[in-house]
């Protein structure tokens, strides 16, 4: 076990190292002076040697590298050009609200994607089993943003029986969580279907049921906890999922993430703000990716050698 | 009988289409409670003398006060000055100003501190705004701590109009001294609301000033909401998020008025859209592309289908409302024409880039759409961009060599409410960006001669027969494809009362504005 | 993924592939037919495709030209769909924004099988250090979360067709990467390739007649999936605004411009949403009824 966490942190340094290089890279690519690209039109021509200076843009571009690499270390993402603020406040200020999103969002979708599932494959090839299918298709099908534009229709305008944006309550959070949840529950949902379908199959259930152990009991103790195995890892995808859907989610419902500050920032050309907030959102992807692989690999035994 | 009935009928049809106003406050004031108020654009500046569109002006007039200010019905009244009066010839202006007056950091108001706002505007740092005031105004001097005198470089009939601009907050000395540039994110001024907070892009908070000379405001908190989406800004309305939203789409207000809770008012502005064209880059510098350009376009379909009459089609760059306006003849609807000017200049077809603000003025994506419709019926094939207002103001205020910006969505609303201020910023030759408004690099001798005849004209008819002309000059030469002036269409819930509406699209609350619980 | 060998196959590497590729083929269509979802999804598709071909020609309006007294009707008889805000037909936009969606899927799957292939055979075929350095590279882009990456690049270079065709892209490389690479990791172990190594076949020639080739299905597979990512991937950056520009009909950005007027108008946002979840659909379902024709116990 614990040479597999090794040798998977081993595997990290160099894809934090690189996605460090994405997001350097990010900036690299935007056309014109990178320094009025770092401090927007409207600076000076002494803020414009100040930052100059400070980011080394007259250095070769490793070196430049070095330098953006050990600011971030640091916790210095740079200024916004926008609010003039650091950026890192600014992610500070937002990505939790996103965070709480898409935790609240995998909740949704666990307690509908799960009982689907083990409703689906426990009744199998009965029309509940078939609208489970279907609606999971659907939900799997459905672009988030016309969802969302769907719920808020029905629930915020014609019902009025939730807040239409912004945030402050928990009932501000239930449409949003919903709509990103309901995408990433028809998953959940047939990975839960298939492996319980998979599970039931096998020896070991087919011998409890010999043993004349009582049917539920099969389906919960034995069936459901292998099953969860694979479901698991997808819980990690869909986390990062979530983390994209939150992007158009946060736009429908005017909410104050992460999501939304890349696409505004991308908007009023605040590009400190956009690369930082790409950095800190890829560098979470990974470390949540790689939780996940040790807590399958901690449930799995087969895994570690991969 | 049926005639009665008839002009019943008529009667309570009528009266139901008059915007309604607000009820007489037979009311006590209520004291207490926090205003939600949703925009749709951020300020791009809380420094008064930097400040370059409405959403931060707004915002600045809760929080600073000038020397004159305008009532609701665009009447000039002490504010910070007390009195004034002004010698014979009109060069030398004495204000007396009140007593006892405090900035919100403490340091007291008086005429140091209207020196110190003089200096700034006229010296060697020259913020956006210090054109309103550098050409006209020599200096300041301090009689005693509360008289100050002004002398002006020449007569100027409109100095108190332009005193009360927004521009002309009085900020506090030892603020600007200790945050300079900063000054934008730690605003400080005498007006009856304090900073607390701005998260740019979201929100801005203030609170009241009980320190605050008429009297400590009736609101605790007033929150200026940004939210950009039309429709979001709509459901915070109805869901009683919010107590008051500005832009409202004209597609909702029928249904939006059947709710009892709250009102709508559509009232002209002093404003005009226009898209500017720069001049400096070819073919704009064509005048018979720039007239095509103005035929092509089909105003009275804009007014009347995409606004539904919440505007009105303008010929010129300045609107009806602004005091001096001239109405003159236009350019008529006439895609032929406009092929045939096009063709004469050697351009049956072009492809040129339009860029538009998106949510800072009602409908004015789909307005650039509805544009770009029209052109391309005429050969003109455009590509839509857009940005974020903050960063659309930078970009569109870069000098000619350094931009390549061709046609883009404008707005210009004097908040001197006079058609001198509705033009010269934008169209004199002195005043091209970055160090004014004038993005589109037009210059034209014969306008800025008329209006500098209309600047220094000492009697009202010389004035409006110079600004007459000026408007003329700017019709002909068609620096801009001029196209309406929109409505201000603000929702309200109808527990608020005493909130300050001028026609120069300027919505903001004063000390006394209230909520009922 | 192992497609079984009939015992029948002889021990010429080439010929063993031959045979065994007619019967597998025919095998899989037996199997696609049998499965109900699939032929829907085919059915979605072939529909998808035919009106992307012809659906401009059979267009009734422009759908660049909107008469603005003719704005945000109701479907009727003139428009079946209504009109949206500048009073263009709604249905003659869904169709030409079929056209621009095909395109954009094609162009950017077309890149992403290109380069993912490339990659897959390199990582899967090419040895530890290879396979290592290349799946890193992988999971740098896996990094970015969703629609994360595609802003990103929008960031970058700016809106417009192409750039949205590169950001839409990008995103699918490693999914073909990793197919192919797993496939490649299966298939090296199996005999008729151990025999055509053994016999001398240089390592390209082998990768391309017999790795490429049985490595067809997981890449089909992948590639009908990936045109429903493409589609969500597009749209939502039109969506955004940060997509397709204006004018051109992208459904994406049909739902943009049809937000404001979600109450007083929604027929405007209905149809675009409705074109987009169908053909995603049908993309999904003919993936799927691929992948399980094409290997039943193929899980992932």
């Amino acid at each position: 076990m614990i040479t597999y966490i090794a040798r998977r942190l081993l595997l990290l340094v160099p894809v934090l190292l690189g996605v460090s290089v994405a997001s350097f890279g990010l900036l690299q690519l935007v056309p014109g002076d990178p320094a009025i690209v770092l401090a927007g039109q409207e600076a000076t021509e002494d803020v414009l040697a100040q930052i100059r200076h400070e980011y080394g843009l007259d250095q070769p571009r490793p070196i430049q590298f070095v330098i953006y690499l050990r600011n971030a270390l640091r916790g210095d993402l740079g200024i916004s050009i926008q609010s003039r603020q650091p950026v890192a406040t600014l992610i500070a200020q937002r990505f939790p609200f996103t965070l709480r999103l898409a935790f609240l969002a995998i909740l949704v979708s666990a307690a509908l994607g799960v009982v689907a599932g083990v409703v689906a494959a426990t009744h199998r090839n009965s029309v509940l089993d078939l609208a489970a299918l279907l609606g999971s298709l659907v939900g799997i099908s459905m672009p988030i943003f016309w969802l969302g534009l769907l719920a808020m229709l029905l629930f915020s305008v014609r019902l009025q029986w939730l807040p239409a944006g912004g945030s402050g309550t928990l009932a501000h959070l239930v449409l949003p969580a919903v709509v990103l949840g309901a995408s990433s529950s028809a998953v959940i949902a047939r990975m839960t279907r298939a492996s319980m379908l998979e599970v039931l199959r096998q020896d070991y259930t087919r011998t409890a049921r010999a043993k004349g152990v009582d049917e539920r009991h099969v389906v919960y103790r034995h069936a459901l906890k292998n099953a969860m195995i694979p479901i698991l890892t997808v819980f990690g995808l869909e986390f990062g999922y979530n983390l994209g859907g939150a992007v158009l989610t946060e736009t429908v419902f005017s909410l104050p993430g992460i999501g939304r500050l890349v696409v505004e920032g991308i908007f009023a050309r605040d590009y400190p703000v956009v690369q930082g907030a790409m950095l800190v959102v890829a560098t979470t992807f990974v470390l949540v990716n790689l939780l996940t692989d040790i807590a399958y690999a901690a449930l799995d035994p087969r895994i570690r050698y991969d | 009988m049926r005639r009665m009935l008839g002009l019943w009928l008529v009667v309570v049809l009528v009266g139901a289409t008059i915007p309604r106003a607000q009820p007489a406050a037979a009311q006590q004031p209520m004291r207490g409670g926090m205003l939600v108020f949703a925009t749709g654009a951020d300020p791009d500046s809380l420094d008064p003398q930097n400040t370059q569109s409405n959403p931060g002006e707004q915002v600045n007039r809760m929080m600073y006060e000038n020397l004159v200010r305008f009532n609701a019905r665009m009447q000039l009244e002490p504010a910070l000055a007390e009195s004034w009066t002004s010698s014979k010839d009109g060069l030398t202006w004495t204000f007396r100003l009140r007593k006892g007056v405090k900035f919100h950091d403490g340091t007291p108001f008086d005429a140091m501190a209207v020196k110190y706002f003089f200096d700034r505007v006229l010296g060697d740092e020259k913020p956006f705004k210090a054109t309103l005031y550098s050409p006209v105004v020599q200096r300041a001097e301090v009689v005693d701590p509360s008289t100050v005198r002004m002398v002006l470089k020449q007569p100027f009939a409109a100095i108190l109009f332009t005193l009360a601009h927004s521009a002309g907050g009085i900020v506090s000395p030892a603020a600007h001294q200790k945050w300079g540039k900063d000054l934008t994110l730690h605003p400080s001024g005498t007006g009856p609301f304090k900073f607390v907070e701005w998260v740019k892009g979201d929100h801005v908070t203030l609170e009241r000033n009980d320190a605050y000379w008429a009297g400590a405001p009736n609101l605790d908190r007033i929150v200026v909401k940004t939210v950009r989406e039309d429709q979001a800004r709509v459901a915070l309305l109805g869901s009683g998020d919010a107590d008051m939203i500005l832009n409202i789409p004209t597609e909702d207000i029928p249904r939006l008025r059947k709710d009892a809770r709250f009102t709508i008012e559509s009232s002209p502005t002093a404003r005009a859209l226009y898209i500017t064209i720069n001049v400096a880059r070819k073919p704009f510098d064509d005048v018979r592309v720039r007239q095509a350009l103005n035929y092509a376009v089909n105003r009275d379909a804009l007014v009347k289908e995409l606004f539904q009459n919440h505007a009105q089609a303008i010929s010129g760059i300045v609107s009806p409302l602004q005091n001096g306006y001239a109405a003159l003849p236009g350019y008529a609807y006439d895609p032929k024409k406009a092929k045939e000017l096009l063709a004469q200049a050697g351009h049956p077809s072009l492809k040129v880039k339009l860029w538009t603000p998106k949510g800072r003025y009602v409908k004015d994506y789909e307005l650039a759409q509805a544009v770009q419709q029209d052109l391309a019926a005429v050969g003109v094939e455009t590509t839509l961009a857009t940005m974020e207002w903050g960063a659309y103001l930078t970009a569109t205020k870069t000098p000619a060599d350094q931009t390549d910006r061709e046609l883009f969505l404008m707005g210009w609303s004097p908040s001197t409410g006079e058609a001198r201020w509705g033009m010269f910023p934008l169209l004199h030759s002195s005043m091209q960006a970055p160090k004014g408004d004038n993005r589109g690099f037009f210059a034209s001798k014969a306008f800025d001669e008329a209006i500098e005849r209309a600047t220094v004209a000492t009697t009202d008819l010389a004035r409006v027969a110079a600004l007459r002309e000026a408007q003329q000059i700017a019709i002909k030469e068609a620096p801009e494809i001029f196209l309406i002036s929109p409505n201000m269409i603000v929702g309200m819930s109808r527990k608020l009362h005493g909130i300050m509406n001028l026609p120069l699209e300027l919505t903001y609350l004063t000390e006394k504005s209230w909520k009922d619980k | 993924m192992p497609p079984s060998i009939p015992a029948s196959a002889t021990t010429d590497p080439a010929r063993a592939g031959a045979v065994r590729a007619a019967g597998f083929w025919a095998d899989t269509l037996r199997r696609v037919v049998r499965t109900r979802a699939a032929v829907v999804g085919a059915l979605i598709v072939g529909a998808f495709v035919a009106v992307a071909l012809v659906g401009p020609m059979l267009a009734p309006y422009d759908p660049l030209k909107g008469r603005l007294a003719e704005r945000l009707q109701a479907p009727g008889a003139a428009h079946w769909l209504g009109t949206d805000e500048l009073g263009r037909d709604i249905l003659s936009r869904i169709l030409y924004g079929a056209r621009i969606t095909i395109q954009i899927q094609v162009a950017a799957v077309t890149l992403a099988l290109a380069i993912g292939t490339a990659l897959g055979l390199a990582a899967g075929y090419g040895g530890r250090w290879a396979d290592l350095v290349i799946m890193r590279f992988m999971d740098i882009l896996m990094a970015f979360p969703g629609i994360f990456l595609a802003l990103a690049i929008i960031a970058a270079l700016g809106t417009g067709l192409v750039n949205v065709v590169m950001a839409a892209g990008i995103y699918l490389v490693p999914q073909f990467a990793r197919v192919v690479r797993a496939s490649v990791l299966t298939l090296k172990e199996m005999e008729f390739v151990q025999a055509a190594r053994a016999l001398g076949h240089g390592d390209v020639a082998i990768v391309l007649r017999y790795l490429l080739p049985n490595s067809l299905a997981p890449i089909i597979v992948q590639t009908s999936l990936r045109m429903a990512t493409v589609l969500l991937t597009a749209s939502g950056l039109s969506f955004l605004g940060l997509g397709v520009q204006p004018p051109a009909p992208e459904w994406g950005a049909l739902l943009s411009n049809a937000r404001s007027y979600m109450i007083t108008a929604p027929h405007v946002a209905t149809m675009p949403g409705l074109a987009i979840m169908l053909v995603v659909l049908g993309f999904n379902l003919l993936g799927d009824g691929l992948r399980d024709s094409l290997d039943p116990r193929l899980r992932q």
